[in-house]
């Protein structure tokens, strides 16, 4: 499984993409579901993100950190100089690059849940120190505004950033497919699966795993950047531990260590969570929501992308029977 | 007498208050099949994850090709020319045979190649130990245990080394797999590869091994030719008298 080869039909992307494509004529340009959607779009990126840190056997419980930073950054040049561009946003993920291979150096040699708990302790900390010491700056609880990543005024606004938002995604996405279909993927892998074994076979782990917190933190970055000039606004609570919660919730529904779990995990939860929201059960949603995350984890353990494999076994065993 | 390969000189491991291996000394040369004895607990496992990086020793230093490895981390040794195959073969559990194989092919030594290249190299190096080669793309957990210890040796193989580390090799092989093992060990050597061995099947060590060295509770208290050991007293009294186990 470094990437489960053929698993990922190019029928299948190219439906999954031509959707997308599609999505806002689809959607009658309703404000409403094309704003859902283009969170989506930005949480699908964060989550493939945080996945490719698990793909190296990490673990982190604290991403929001990066995702924070790379909104900060971003808002902070972009208001200096303006305006949004991809130049304020690229910042964005390296300065979120920057200091994931810092705190990566310090903590890379941890196992798993020693380093989510770092990653955790960090994101605490950045809020404080953002809300308090830098509040000069970052203007502390209020938050500040963020320039829009497309000026309001230009007609179908939401529509040009939807494309955008789209655009660097699917890029991001088959940068990851392409690093995990490289050597480094077979170096990622064989690190999760066994390391002592990874190091037998000449794999330095700090190096791969440092690789794996930098990218993943720079992706991270962006997606944060992204959002913040989506919604036009930052605050301390981007750094809040439900971004930290989000992007693992999505990966682990979808399927932990696949290009496409996260995707799915992210669409059908945030359909979900947005149709009950909308059927008027705004605190229901959260029971609902950890129900199935529970009947999803016990009965797919591999995520949603596994159902099909498990129904072909159970026909496979009825049709033996 | 060939060219020394590795050397160790007074190796030592205190673990706690337990001293796991007492100054030992060894010496592996050039196309040399050595093999390690004792019984449970005489440290010969420490000593050998001491060599490979995998354990720090507490004193002592190993030179391998006249550069002192100790301290080096284990990658850094595979890469200079020594690798180990484990007792306890586990392997990476959800990656393909080739793959774990191709791991070793790419990152174990410093050749620069194709992941394409290194896969076909994987695939011979397989085929060169007897992995049924319809089973390379079959994740490693779903493998029998004698499957295991061929991928594991592939795995060692595919770095091309000039040593090989190999701890208990037969262990959970029957008898004919025992002696397909010891066939394979024979051709390991004939590739100019020197092989450092701890075997619990006597009968394996002392048809294989040019020399044997022989630990007891962290001490070495033999060395010498397969026979010179067997008829050794102090060898003879720590194996209990039981030399039916020769």
């Amino acid at each position: 499984m470094q990437v489960a080869k053929g698993s990922y039909p190019w029928y299948s992307c190219g439906i999954a993409l031509g959707i997308a494509v599609l999505f806002p004529l689809l959607a009658g340009m309703s404000f409403h579901i094309l704003n859902v959607a283009i969170i989506m779009l930005i949480f699908i990126l964060f989550s493939s993100a945080w996945n490719f840190l698990a793909y190296s056997g990490q673990a982190s419980l604290g991403h929001a950190a990066f995702f924070g930073i790379g909104g900060y950054v971003s808002t902070l040049i972009a208001r200096s100089a303006g305006a949004t561009s991809f130049a304020t946003i690229l910042a964005g993920g390296c300065v979120a690059a920057f200091i994931g291979f810092l705190l990566g150096l310090t903590c890379v040699r941890l196992k798993e849940w020693f380093l989510a708990m770092v990653t955790f302790g960090f994101a605490v900390i950045l809020q404080v120190v953002v809300a308090s010491s830098l509040a000069a700056t970052t203007g502390g609880w209020d938050g500040i505004v963020s320039p829009r990543l497309i000026p309001v005024s230009l007609p179908n606004y939401l529509v040009i950033e939807y494309y955008v938002i789209l655009a660097v995604t699917v890029v991001s996405i088959v940068a990851i497919y392409l690093i995990l279909r490289s050597r480094a993927g077979l170096a990622f892998a064989a690190i999760r699966e066994n390391e002592t074994e990874a190091q037998a076979a000449g794999i330095n782990p700090v190096r791969w795993k440092l690789l794996a917190f930098t990218v993943s933190s720079f992706l991270t970055g962006i997606s944060g950047a992204l959002m913040v000039h989506h919604i036009g606004f930052i605050s301390p609570e981007i750094f809040s531990a439900d971004n930290s919660f989000w992007p693992i919730i999505y990966s682990i529904f979808g399927g932990l260590g696949t290009i496409s779990g996260p995707i799915i995990g992210t669409v059908i939860l945030t359909v979900v969570w947005d149709s009950l929201k909308e059927m008027g059960l705004t605190y229901e949603r959260f029971v609902i929501i950890g129900l199935l995350l529970i009947v999803v984890v016990i009965f797919l353990p591999k995520g949603l992308v596994s159902l099909p494999e498990k129904i072909r076994e159970r026909y496979a065993q009825r049709k033996k029977g | 007498m060939t060219r020394v390969l590795l050397e160790a000189k007074g190796v030592t491991k205190q673990i706690g208050g337990l001293t796991a291996l007492k100054g030992v000394d060894l010496a592996v040369h050039e196309d040399e099949i050595l093999g390690l004895v004792g019984p449970n607990g005489a440290g010969k496992t420490t000593l050998l994850n001491i060599i490979s990086g995998i354990v720090p020793a507490t004193a002592g230093t190993v030179t391998f090709m006249g550069e002192v490895i100790t301290g080096l981390p284990p990658h850094a040794i595979c890469r200079k020319g020594i690798s180990q195959t484990f007792q306890l073969a586990l392997s990476f559990p959800n990656l393909t045979a080739l793959e774990s194989v191709t791991a070793s092919a790419i990152f174990g030594n410093h050749e620069k190649k194709k992941l394409a290249d290194a896969s076909h190299e994987a695939e011979n190096h397989l085929e060169f130990v007897g992995f049924p080669l319809e089973k390379s793309e079959t994740p490693v957990r779903n493998l029998n245990v004698v499957e295991l210890k061929r991928v594991q040796l592939a795995r060692a193989l595919a770095s091309r080394p000039a040593l090989l580390l190999m701890d208990e090799l037969t262990t959970g092989l029957n008898a004919t797999e025992s002696n397909e093992a010891v066939g394979l060990i024979r051709e390991i050597r004939k590739q100019g590869i020197s092989i450092l061995i701890i075997e619990h099947v006597m009968r394996v060590i002392m048809g294989v091994s040019d020399r044997i060295v022989v630990l007891d509770r962290g001490e070495k208290i033999a060395e010498g030719r397969p026979y010179e050991v067997a008829n050794n007293q102090r060898v003879i009294d720590t194996y209990l008298g039981d030399m039916d186990a020769f």
